[in-house]
């Protein structure tokens, strides 16, 4: 069984086929929850990579920023990557042949993976860390929105 | 209406209307860029009007995160705005057509409104808050209320497409 045809499954069975074949409006609805936990997750990274990079807050420890940020990141990141997987299931053979759909996946592992593991070692006596993680966050989070935003468009 | 229509229709046919929205990656570019730099204008803000509210960065002075912020909100702001006409000049006949732009317009003013308002009133007190956790109730229902129109007015925009 190959990637295509689990993907077909997803589409044409349980979740993915009772969006695909729901109400337009449901869809509609899926999008609100996606752009909503996506501009809380890149406001969430702003505030931090900001911090980070020395573009804001500067009298904040930047593990204060940064631990205050990381409730409204995580609830950012649920609620986008939760409406952006029944998005998915409902036209996932569409999405299996956009390039930009798989490059989004990518460039998300690589920012989650920044996320629990660079910053874990953030702190304000490691300034080149510091910076690293604030720049390859900053990069990466806006990587994958802008990344798909492209699937829309190719 | 009728005049609002007939102007949406000259910028509609203009040369520079038609280029964009046929143009294979300008027309992307604008659209993304609109999308994005939510995340600088409503998406900054909306952390600000946390914080006024009080459920947010509480160990963190509100004045510092108001003057300290200011700058890439408005610049966010000024990013959204530009790219959001740019959008309206070369789509502005399609868009009128769903029923969502009017509300979207109408919470864009009332978001408006309730900026000068929170800045004709609090503009020159917000250097005072450095202290409390807890601002002025008339602070913390400016932010609930920013924050509540500025989201409405991206779901209302995000919703156009889908009616009409």
């Amino acid at each position: 069984m190959t990637v295509l045809d689990i993907f077909h499954q997803f589409q044409d069975a349980g979740i993915g086929h009772a969006l695909r074949t729901s109400n337009h409006l449901v869809g509609a609805a899926l999008q609100l929850f996606h752009i909503t936990g996506f501009t809380l997750l890149l406001a969430s990274i702003l505030v931090i990579s900001l911090r980070l990079l020395g573009g804001g807050l500067k009298h904040q420890p930047a593990s204060e920023i940064t631990r205050s940020a990381f409730p409204l990141f995580w609830i950012g990141l649920f609620l986008a990557v939760t409406s952006g997987t029944l998005i998915f299931l409902s036209g996932a053979v569409h999405y299996y042949g956009n390039e930009y759909f798989w490059l989004k996946l990518v460039l998300l592992l690589l920012a989650v993976v920044v996320q629990l593991v660079l910053f874990r070692i953030v702190d304000d006596r490691t300034p080149f860390a510091t910076r690293l993680a604030g720049f390859l966050s900053l990069i990466l989070w806006f990587g994958v929105g802008i990344a798909g935003r492209t699937i829309g468009f190719v | 209406m009728s005049a609002f229509h007939d102007f949406a229709q000259v910028l509609y046919d203009s040369g520079f209307g038609t280029a964009l929205r046929e143009s294979q990656y300008a027309f992307p570019i604008v659209e993304g860029t609109h999308l994005l730099s939510l995340a600088f204008s409503v998406g900054l803000l909306a952390l600000i009007d946390l914080r006024l509210t009080g459920l947010f960065l509480r160990r963190v002075p509100a004045a510092e995160i108001l003057t300290q912020l200011r700058t890439w909100v408005l610049g966010g702001f000024a990013v959204t705005f530009l790219s959001g006409s740019l959008l309206f000049w070369a789509t502005s006949i399609k868009v009128l057509d769903s029923p969502v732009l009017p509300v979207k317009f109408l919470f864009i003013l009332l978001s408006g409104l309730n900026f000068l308002w929170f800045e004709f009133k609090f503009g020159s007190k917000t250097g005072e808050w450095k202290k409390e956790p807890a601002l002025p109730g008339g602070v913390r229902f400016a932010g609930a209320a920013s924050l509540l129109l500025w989201s409405l007015v991206v779901l209302s925009g995000r919703l156009i497409p889908y009616l009409g």
